[in-house]
C-alpha cells in the first residue's frame, strides 16, 4: 500500500528531508539533531507489541543504540504526544511523534513500516521500507556505528552511584505504548550515493566529468567541473564538511587533509587532480569510536576554542610527527605555523603534539596513518 | 574562476606541445596557480596537469648526484623532499634553509621546485583585479608606485612595475649559480643559468621569465661549489613564520683562514627578481672576513636601490640582513 | 509550605574544575556543524559583488555576461533587488541613545548607565546597525556589497560575480583620516556616554605636578578575521524563515532580519550551534544575512552565502583607527595629580561608532583631576564595531604606555607607580568595588615573572646579541550582566536537559554551563545535556562583552536551582518516596540521589521520581535579571601582564618568549577553558602589538592587505610561553555564580606591556602600533 506516497521513498545517499514538529511549546526540527545519528522509524500497521519477537527486536535495537553516544531514535506513528525519553547513561533519547502522514509523504512512506538511519550530517545512510520480517537488529546497529559521529554530550566514566532509572521494565512498558515495527535487512550503502546525487543536481556543463576520489578508504564517485577544488568537492559535493574553508587561498591551513599520507591544502588543488591518490580527512582519522591519539590530546590539552581551525590543526599535527622535525617545542611551533588559530590556542596545540610524540616514543611505535 | 579544460599529461612531449597553446597553464602543486585563478588573475582556458609525468619518468621528481659532485633536482620534486634531503642539507645548507623558511609544511608538500622558482609576485595590486597593474594588464598603470608599497621592491624596479619577486629558493639558487633545464615544445632541451631565467620588469612587467610558451622546467642543477657547504639563508619577515620576506640574504662563502676565497650573495624580498649581487661578491672575494668588509659589500649591494614612500626601510634592513648572514656564515 | 533556601554547596563541585570541553569530541572529529555546513536540499549558492570605489553611486550594472554563465539563477543589483519594507536608510546615523542604554554589550554605556537598565543585548545597538542590502545605489566604502549572484553551484556563482560590470558615478572619497574633518562636538555620541567627562580640574592638577608626560598614541585599523568567514544559509517555508548563521548573537540577527522583511520575530528562526570565532565581528547582523534571505525568497530555494576572506575586510566591521593623546601629571613621589585622555577615532559614513578608548582611564587609578574626551572622523571605510575588548584594548595601550613613560620620568618602578595610585574604590562613582584583587595580581605575576631581576635602565639587559626587555601593564575590563533565560528539564533517566539561547563561539559555553547546572542540581556534569544556539530557546544576550558567564551562567544556575527545588518538593510530597515528609531544607542531593538528615539510610533518586511521576519530565523555566547590586557597586575585572621581549638590535626583530599574567575575574567556572580564554586574549595582544594593521590605499580606499597572507595574525611560532594565573574572588554582586567574565580582559594591557618591554630593551618608545620592525630600525 503506497496510497500516501507522492514520491519514491528516500534512498540512502539522499538528504533526510527536514520537518518541523511542535513539542514542549517549542518547534523542533530534524535538523536540530545534526551532530548525532538519528534512526527515524515509521510504525507499521502490522505492529503487534504482543508478539514477543517484535519487542525482542526492539529491545535489542535499543541496547545497540545505547552503545552509540548521542544516537537518537525518532519514532513516527504510534500513539500519544511527543515525548522525550532517555535510556541508560548514553543519554539516548527517544522522541516519539504522533502519526504524521505529511512527514511520511516527505519520506515516501505509506502505511508500511520504515526505518531510516541518518548520519550526523543529515544524510540517509541506510533504509528499509516495505513489508517487514523481523530480523536481528545487528544490521541497524552496524549501520549506526558506521554513521555515528560523536555527540556533544558524550557521557564520561561512571560518576558515582549507578542510575536506577532505565530499568528494563520501564523500558518495555514505554515501548509497548509507543510501538515500533521494522525489519533491518539491507546492507549499509556508502556515502558516495549522496555525492552522486548531489553531483547530478549540478547544472550540466560541457566540462563536468566523472571524478573518482578515494576518501577515507572509500571510493567517491562524483561528477565535477575541473575547477572544483578538492575542498569544495568534499564540503559541497560529498557532504564531508569536516575540512574547513578559512581563507580559500592557502593562507590558513584549515582545509588540511592527508594526500598519500602527507598533509596538503585541499583548497589549492583541484579534485580532478587527486584521482588515484589516497585522501584522508578529519572524518577518517578516528577508528570508529576510538579517537586518534592526536584528537584525544587536543581535547585533553584544550588545543582549540571555536573549533573551526581544529580539523586542519589535527590533520597537520598527525602528519608533522611523520616529518623529520626536531623534538623541541620550538620545532613544533615552526612545524605547526601553517595552521592559523585565531582563538590563540597555540600553547595547547603544542602541548598536544608533544604529548603524542612522547607517547609514541614510549610505545616505540610509529605514527598511525 | 572561469571554467577550463583539464588535461592530464602522460608524457613530456605531449605536455609541452599542448602547453604551447595560448592561454594554457601547467599545474603541478597548484599552490600558486589555483590561488591566482580564484582571484581571477589567472584565466587559463586549458590546464595541463603534469604530475603524472613523474610516474612515467621518475627522474623528473628525483634528487640525484651529478658526475661533477653537484646535485640534480627534478622539476617535479616537492619542496619538502629537497628541503629535508640529507645531501642537500649537508652540501647546500642555503637551499635547504631557503625551502624550510618558505611557505608552510602543507605548501611545501605540494609545491614543486619548478613551480616554486616561477611563483608570481605578492604585490597586492597585482592580486586585486579591481586595481590597475601593468603586470596583469599591460598598459593599465602601476598602482603600487604611488600606493601602499611597503612590501615592494627597491632593486630592479622600473617606472612601470616595482613588484617584488617573493620566493626564497630562487634567491639561494641564483647565489649558487644553479642551472635550469628546460624542455621545449620543439622537443629540444636547453639549459640556462638561473640568473638568466627571471627578467626585470623594465617596459614589460608582464614578461617575468625567458621561458617560451610550453616550456617546462625539468630539472635544476646545483653546481659543485666549495662555498656551498658554508652557506646560509637568512630571512627577515613580519612574523616568525609563514610570511614572505621583507628582506633575505642567501650567502655562500669559501674561507681560507679569515680570508674570503669565494663568495656568493643573493638577496630576496627587495628586488623584482631573485637578485644576485656581484657587486657585493667582488668586494668580498680576497678580503678578510670582517664586519668592515661585510658592511662595504652590503653598501655596494644596495647602492642602486630606489626606495618608495613606504619601503625605504628595506634598504637598511637588507644591508643589515646581508651583514648578519655574512657574519654568521663566516663565524 | 516551603521556604527557598540556597542549596548547600555540592560535595564534589564540578564548577571550576578543568573539565574537558563537552563539545571537544565533535570539534576534533569534524562533526561540529557550522552555519554553511547544514545539508539543506536543493541549496543554491550566492556570492556577493562588492564595490571597487569608495564613494559615489552605482550608475549601472551590466549583468548580461554574468547571467550567461551556466547555472546562474539570478543576479541582484541595487536596481533589481526587491525593496524591503524595514531596511534602514544608510547615512551618518548616530547610534540611538535608547539603543546604548539597552545594549548589554555596549562598552560605553555599561558603566554610566548602570546595568539595571539594560535589556537583552540583542535588542540594543547591534540590531540598530545599518546594513547595506541593495536598497539604494550609494557607495560608501570600497568593498561594499552592491550585488549578489545566485547560481546552482559555488563555482558558477563565483565566476558570474567576476563578470558583473559596474559603472559608477565617482565622488571624492575621504580616506586620509588625518586631514578629514572632525565631527562637530555635538555630533559625537559614545554609546550611552558623554563626549567629554571631567572630574576635578585637570589644568590645576597639571600645574601642581612635579612631572608630566604628554604623548600621542596611535592604534591602526584592524579586522577580526575569525577563522570561519561569515556565512548564512537561508531557507524559507511559506513566510517563515530559518537562518543557519555564523553569529555571536542569534537574537539580534533574528530581530533585524525580521524587521527588514516586515515580519514578526517569531517568523524567523536563527540557528547557531557552533560559531567559528567572532571576536565582535559576529556580534550582530551585517548585510549578508538579509541578502541571503532576500535571495532565498526570490529564487524560491534555500541559499547559502559564504563571504570570501577579502569580504571580511569592510562589510563585517573592524577596529577603528585611534589617535589618543594622554597627559599625566604626578608629584615627585608618583601620586597622580591629573589625567587627560583624548581619543579620536574613525568611523564610516554609514554609521557613527565611537571606540570607547577612555573608559578605563576614569576608573583605573586614584586621581582627583581627570578629563576624557572623544572625537570622531567619518571616512569612507567599512563601519567599525566591537573588537575584542573594544575600548580597553586600544585604551590600555595608550594609558599604560603613558604610565610607563611616567614611571621612567619619575625614576620609579612601574609596579610601584601603579600601587601608589591604587584605587580602593571607584574614583569616578565613589562606589565600592564589588571585588578587586589587582594588588594580588601584580604580586602574583611579578613574582612568577621574576620582575625583581629587572634592571630599569633601557638596553641594560642582554642575552648574547639579543636585547632583553621586561615590561608590564595593568589589565581591566568591566564585569557586566544582562538579563537571560533558561529552561531545564529532568528526564526519566536522571539526566537534565538545559537550554538557553546563547552561543558557543569558542568560550566553552557548552561546558561551563553544564558544570553550573550539574552543581546546582546535584548531578554529575555528564548527566547534563546543555543545548544552545536557537532562537526558539529562552532569550539570552549576544556572546559579546564578556557577559555570558555572568548572564547566561546566572540563568542556568537559577533554573537548575529551581528545578532541584521542584524535584525535592515532589519527593517529600510523594507518599511513595522514601523521603516522604522530610523537611526540604534537610534534603541533600549528590549524584542525583536525594537523602535527608532525619531519614537515615533512606534515599530517592531524580530518575525514580520522574518514573513515579508517570514518566513525565519535570520542567522549569526562569528569566534571570541582574539585581540591585549593580547600582551599589562598581564592577570590574582586573589583571596584570608581565612580558619579556627579545629584540635583535640590528634586524629589529622582536620576539616575545614569555608572558606572565594574573587575573582576577570572579569565580572561575572551568579552569581549563578560562585559561584558554586568557591565553587567546594574550595571543591577540601579541598580534595587536606587533603585527596587525589593515592597510587602505590612500587614493581609492581599497583594502590592500585583505587576506591572511598579508594581514598578519600570530602564527604558532610567534607565541612563546604564556603563564597564566587566576586570583579567585567569587563575586556574587556581579552574578549568582560569582563569575565576572573572562573573554575580553586577556587582551587588555598586553600591547602596552609589550611596548613597554620593547622600550626597556631598546630605549625606543614606539607609540604607534603595530611595532613593525621599521619602527625600531
Amino acid at each position: 500500500m503506497r496510497s500516501l506516497n507522492d514520491r519514491e521513498p528516500i534512498q540512502p545517499g539522499d538528504d533526510a528531508p527536514d520537518f518541523a514538529f511542535a513539542y514542549g511549546g517549542a518547534t523542533h526540527r530534524l535538523f536540530d539533531f545534526r551532530g548525532s545519528p538519528v534512526v527515524l522509524a515509521f510504525h507499521g500497521a502490522e505492529w503487534d507489541p504482543a508478539r514477543a519477537e517484535h519487542i525482542e527486536t526492539y529491545n535489542k535495537l535499543i541496547a545497540s543504540l545505547g552503545g552509540v553516544a548521542g544516537a537518537r531514535l525518532l519514532q513516527i506513528g504510534g500513539a500519544g504526544p511527543w515525548r522525550d525519553l532517555s535510556f541508560t547513561d548514553a543519554a539516548l533519547s527517544l522522541p516519539v511523534l504522533a502519526a504524521d502522514s505529511a512527514v511520511a509523504r516527505q519520506y515516501g512512506v505509506g502505511s508500511e513500516p520504515a526505518v531510516f538511519v541518518i548520519d550526523a550530517g543529515g544524510v540517509v545512510r541506510w533504509s528499509q521500507v516495505g513489508p517487514m520480517s523481523l530480523v536481528s537488529p545487528t544490521d541497524v546497529a552496524r549501520a549506526i556505528s558506521v554513521v555515528a559521529a560523536p555527540f556533544v554530550h558524550e557521557p564520561t566514566a561512571s560518576t558515582g552511584e549507578p542510575n536506577e532509572a532505565p530499568s528494563a521494565g520501564w523500558t518495555r512498558r514505554d515501548f509497548v505504548a509507543t510501538a515500533l515495527a521494522a525489519a533491518f535487512a539491507l546492507a549499509l550503502r556508502p556515502v558516495e550515493a549522496h555525492a552522486e546525487r548531489a553531483a547530478r543536481l549540478a547544472a550540466p556543463a560541457s566540462t563536468v566529468r566523472p571524478v573518482t576520489l578515494t576518501v577515507n578508504g572509500r571510493q567517491l564517485s562524483l561528477s565535477l567541473e575541473p575547477r572544483v577544488t578538492l575542498l569544495d568537492a568534499l564540503r559541497e559535493y560529498a557532504g564531508l564538511t569536516g575540512s574547513k574553508k578559512g581563507c580559500d587561498h592557502g593562507q590558513c591551513g584549515a582545509c588540511t587533509v592527508h594526500i598519500d599520507g602527507r598533509r596538503e591544502l585541499s583548497c589549492l588543488t583541484f579534485a580532478v587532480m587527486q584521482e588515484g591518490r589516497r585522501i584522508t580527512t578529519i572524518e577518517g582519522l578516528a577508528s570508529g569510536e576510538q579517537l586518534h591519539p592526536m584528537q584525544q590530546a587536543f581535547i585533553t590539552n584544550d588545543g582549540f576554542q571555536c573549533g573551526y581551525c581544529t580539523s586542519g590543526q589535527v590533520m597537520s599535527a598527525v602528519a608533522v610527527l611523520d616529518e623529520p622535525w626536531g623534538p623541541t617545542d620550538d620545532d613544533v611551533r615552526e612545524a605547526m605555523s601553517g595552521n592559523i588559530c585565531r582563538c590563540g590556542a597555540y600553547p595547547g596545540i603544542v602541548a598536544a603534539v608533544q604529548e603524542v610524540r612522547r607517547a609514541q616514543a614510549t610505545n616505540g611505535g610509529g605514527n598511525r596513518q | 574562476m572561469i571554467d577550463f579544460e583539464y588535461i592530464r599529461a602522460t608524457d613530456l612531449a605531449s605536455a609541452v606541445g599542448a602547453g604551447a597553446a595560448a592561454s594554457t597553464r601547467f599545474v603541478a602543486g597548484g599552490t600558486n596557480l589555483i590561488d591566482l585563478m580564484k582571484l581571477d588573475v589567472e584565466r587559463p582556458s586549458h590546464v595541463i596537469d603534469i604530475n603524472d609525468l613523474a610516474r612515467r619518468d621518475p627522474s623528473l621528481a628525483a634528487i640525484s648526484e651529478l658526475p661533477d659532485g653537484g646535485i640534480r633536482v627534478g622539476g617535479l620534486a616537492r619542496m619538502r623532499d629537497v628541503a629535508w634531503d640529507a645531501r642537500v642539507r649537508e652540501r647546500y645548507p642555503v637551499v635547504s634553509q631557503s625551502l624550510l623558511l618558505a611557505a608552510s609544511g602543507q605548501l611545501r608538500n605540494m609545491a614543486t621546485i619548478g613551480g616554486n622558482v616561477l611563483q608570481r609576485t605578492r604585490c597586492p595590486y597585482f592580486r586585486d583585479t579591481a586595481m590597475p597593474c601593468n603586470k596583469r594588464e599591460p598598459g593599465s598603470g602601476c598602482s603600487a608606485i604611488h600606493g601602499i608599497n611597503r612590501t615592494e621592491a627597491v632593486l630592479g624596479t622600473s617606472e612601470r612595475c616595482i613588484a617584488t619577486y617573493p620566493g626564497d629558493l630562487a634567491v639561494a639558487l641564483v647565489a649558487l649559480g644553479a642551472t635550469v633545464h628546460v624542455h621545449s615544445p620543439n622537443g629540444q632541451e636547453r639549459a640556462l643559468p638561473i640568473a638568466n631565467l627571471h627578467v626585470v620588469p623594465g617596459a614589460h612587467p608582464e614578461v617575468e621569465t625567458v621561458l617560451r610558451p610550453g616550456e617546462l622546467i625539468t630539472a635544476i642543477d646545483l653546481p659543485a661549489l666549495a662555498a656551498a657547504r658554508r652557506s646560509l639563508y637568512l630571512k627577515v619577515r613580519d612574523r616568525a613564520s609563514y610570511a614572505f620576506a621583507l628582506a633575505s640574504a642567501a650567502v655562500a662563502v669559501e674561507l681560507d683562514g679569515r680570508n674570503i676565497r669565494d663568495a656568493r650573495v643573493g638577496l630576496g624580498g627587495i628586488a623584482t627578481k631573485p637578485w644576485r649581487s656581484r657587486e657585493a661578491e667582488r668586494l668580498l672575494v680576497g678580503k678578510q672576513a670582517t664586519e668592515q668588509t661585510f658592511r662595504a659589500a652590503a653598501d655596494a649591494a644596495l647602492a642602486a636601490a630606489r626606495p618608495q614612500r613606504d619601503n625605504a626601510f628595506k634598504v637598511t634592513l637588507a644591508k643589515r640582513t646581508l651583514i648578519r648572514a655574512l657574519t654568521e656564515v663566516t663565524a | 509550605m516551603t521556604m527557598y533556601r540556597k542549596p548547600k554547596p555540592p560535595r564534589r563541585a564540578s564548577l571550576g574544575q578543568p573539565l574537558d570541553r563537552v563539545d571537544g569530541r565533535l570539534k576534533v572529529t569534524g562533526g561540529a556543524r557550522y552555519a554553511a555546513e547544514f545539508a539543506v536540499p536543493n541549496v543554491a549558492h550566492a556570492v556577493i559583488v562588492t564595490s571597487t570605489i569608495a564613494r559615489g553611486r552605482v550608475k549601472s550594472m551590466d549583468t548580461s555576461a554574468a547571467e550567461k554563465v551556466p547555472g546562474v539563477i539570478r543576479v541582484f543589483t541595487p536596481f533589481s533587488a526587491p525593496r524591503l519594507p524595514g531596511a534602514p536608510k544608510p547615512g551618518p546615523h548616530p547610534p540611538s541613545q535608547n539603543a546604548g542604554a539597552a545594549q548589554g554589550g555596549g562598552p560605553q554605556g555599561r558603566q554610566r548607565q548602570g546595568q539595571g537598565g539594560q535589556g537583552p543585548a540583542a535588542r540594543g545597538a547591534l540590531s540598530m546597525r545599518v546594513p547595506t542590502v541593495l536598497q539604494d545605489d550609494g557607495v560608501r566604502y570600497n568593498g561594499q556589497p552592491i550585488g549578489l549572484v545566485v547560481a546552482d553551484t559555488f563555482e558558477h556563482a563565483r565566476e558570474a560575480a567576476y563578470l558583473v560590470r559596474v559603472r559608477y558615478e565617482y565622488e571624492t572619497a575621504v580616506i586620509d583620516w588625518s586631514t578629514a574633518a572632525l565631527n562637530k562636538p555635538e555630533d559625537v555620541h559614545p554609546l550611552g556616554g558623554e563626549r567629554t567627562v571631567t572630574r576635578g580640574d585637570v589644568a590645576k592638577g597639571l600645574a601642581g605636578a612635579a612631572v608630566t608626560v604628554d604623548h600621542t598614541y596611535i592604534t591602526p585599523l584592524e579586522n577580526h578575521n575569525p577563522m570561519e568567514v561569515h556565512s548564512t544559509l537561508a531557507q524559507w517555508e511559506g513566510d517563515s524563515l530559518t537562518l543557519y548563521e555564523s553569529t555571536q548573537g542569534i537574537t539580534s540577527v533574528r530581530n533585524t532580519v525580521a524587521r527588514h522583511f516586515g515580519l514578526t520575530p517569531d517568523k524567523v528562526r536563527v540557528v547557531a550551534y557552533f560559531t567559528g570565532g567572532g571576536f565582535g565581528s559576529k556580534g550582530g547582523p551585517w548585510s549578508h544575512e538579509t541578502l541571503a534571505a532576500m535571495a532565498a525568497r526570490e529564487v524560491e530555494r534555500p541559499v547559502k552565502l559564504v563571504l570570501t576572506r577579502r569580504q571580511m575586510f569592510g562589510p563585517v566591521g573592524g577596529r577603528p583607527r585611534t589617535e589618543q593623546r594622554v597627559t599625566l601629571g604626578a608629584t615627585s613621589d608618583g601620586t597622580l595629580t591629573a589625567i587627560r585622555h583624548h581619543s579620536k577615532s574613525t568611523t564610516s559614513t554609514i554609521e557613527d561608532w565611537v571606540e570607547p578608548a577612555t573608559s578605563q582611564t576614569r576608573m583605573l587609578y586614584e586621581c582627583p583631576n581627570v578629563e576624557t574626551q572623544y572625537d570622531l572622523v567619518r571616512v569612507n571605510v567599512g563601519t567599525p564595531t566591537f573588537m575584542r575588548a573594544p575600548g580597553e584594548s586600544t585604551g590600555t595601550f595608550a594609558l599604560e604606555s603613558a604610565m610607563d613613560e611616567l614611571a621612567y620620568a619619575l625614576k620609579m618602578d612601574p609596579v610601584a607607580l601603579r600601587l601608589k595610585n591604587y584605587a580602593e574604590k571607584d574614583p569616578e562613582s565613589g562606589k565600592p568595588w564589588s571585588s578587586k584583587s589587582l594588588r594580588e595580581c601584580y604580586a602574583s605575576a611579578a613574582t612568577r615573572f621574576g620582575w625583581s631581576r629587572r634592571t630599569p635602565e633601557p638596553r641594560s639587559m642582554r642575552d648574547g646579541r639579543w636585547l632583553i626587555g621586561y615590561g608590564m601593564a595593568t589589565a581591566t575590563y568591566p564585569a557586566r550582566r544582562a538579563p537571560a533565560g533558561a529552561v531545564a528539564r529532568m528526564m526519566p533517566n536522571g539526566t537534565a536537559w538545559v537550554r538557553a539561547g546563547t552561543q558557543e563561539i569558542g568560550c566553552g559555553t557548552y561546558t561551563s554551563m553544564s558544570q553550573i547546572a550539574a552543581d546546582a542540581l546535584g548531578i554529575a556534569p555528564a548527566h547534563v545535556r546543555f543545548e544552545l544556539g536557537s532562537t526558539d530557546m529562552p532569550e539570552n544576550p549576544a556572546s559579546t562583552g564578556s557577559v555570558t558567564a555572568a548572564s547566561t551562567g546566572s540563568a542556568v544556575h537559577d533554573v537548575a536551582v529551581a528545578l532541584r527545588q521542584k524535584l525535592v518538593q515532589l519527593a517529600i510530597s510523594d507518599p511513595q518516596s522514601p523521603l516522604h515528609g522530610a523537611i526540604e531544607s534537610d534534603v541533600r542531593v549528590v549524584d542525583g540521589r536525594l537523602t535527608a538528615g532525619g531519614l537515615l539510610g533512606k534515599s530517592d533518586t531524580f530518575a525514580a521520581l520522574i518514573v513515579r511521576n508517570g514518566d513525565q519530565p519535570v520542567e522549569v523555566t526562569v528569566a534571570s535579571r541582574p539585581g540591585a547590586d549593580a547600582q551599589q557597586y562598581s564592577m570590574h575585572s582586573f589583571g596584570a601582564v608581565f612580558t619579556e621581549v627579545r629584540v635583535d638590535p640590528d634586524l629589529a626583530i622582536v620576539r616575545v618568549p614569555r608572558i606572565v599574567t594574573a587575573h582576577a575575574v570572579g569565580r572561575i567556572l572551568n579552569a581549563k577553558t578560562a585559561r584558554s580564554q586568557i591565553v587567546g586574549g594574550v595571543v591577540w595582544g601579541v598580534g595587536m602589538a606587533l603585527e596587525e594593521e589593515t592597510l587602505i590605499d590612500p587614493r581609492t580606499g581599497r583594502y590592500v592587505n585583505a587576506d591572511l597572507a598579508e594581514y598578519h595574525v600570530p602564527v604558532n611560532a610567534d607565541i612563546g610561553t604564556i603563564n597564566t594565573a587566576f586570583i579567585e574572588e567569587p563575586d556574587e554582586h556581579v552574578s549568582t555564580v560569582g563569575a565576572k567574565g573572562v573573554g575580553e580582559i586577556g587582551i587588555t594591557g598586553v600591547a602596552a606591556s609589550i611596548a613597554n618591554a620593547v622600550y626597556h630593551a631598546t630605549g625606543k618608545r614606539v607609540r604607534e602600533l603595530p611595532i613593525r620592525l621599521e619602527r625600531l630600525l
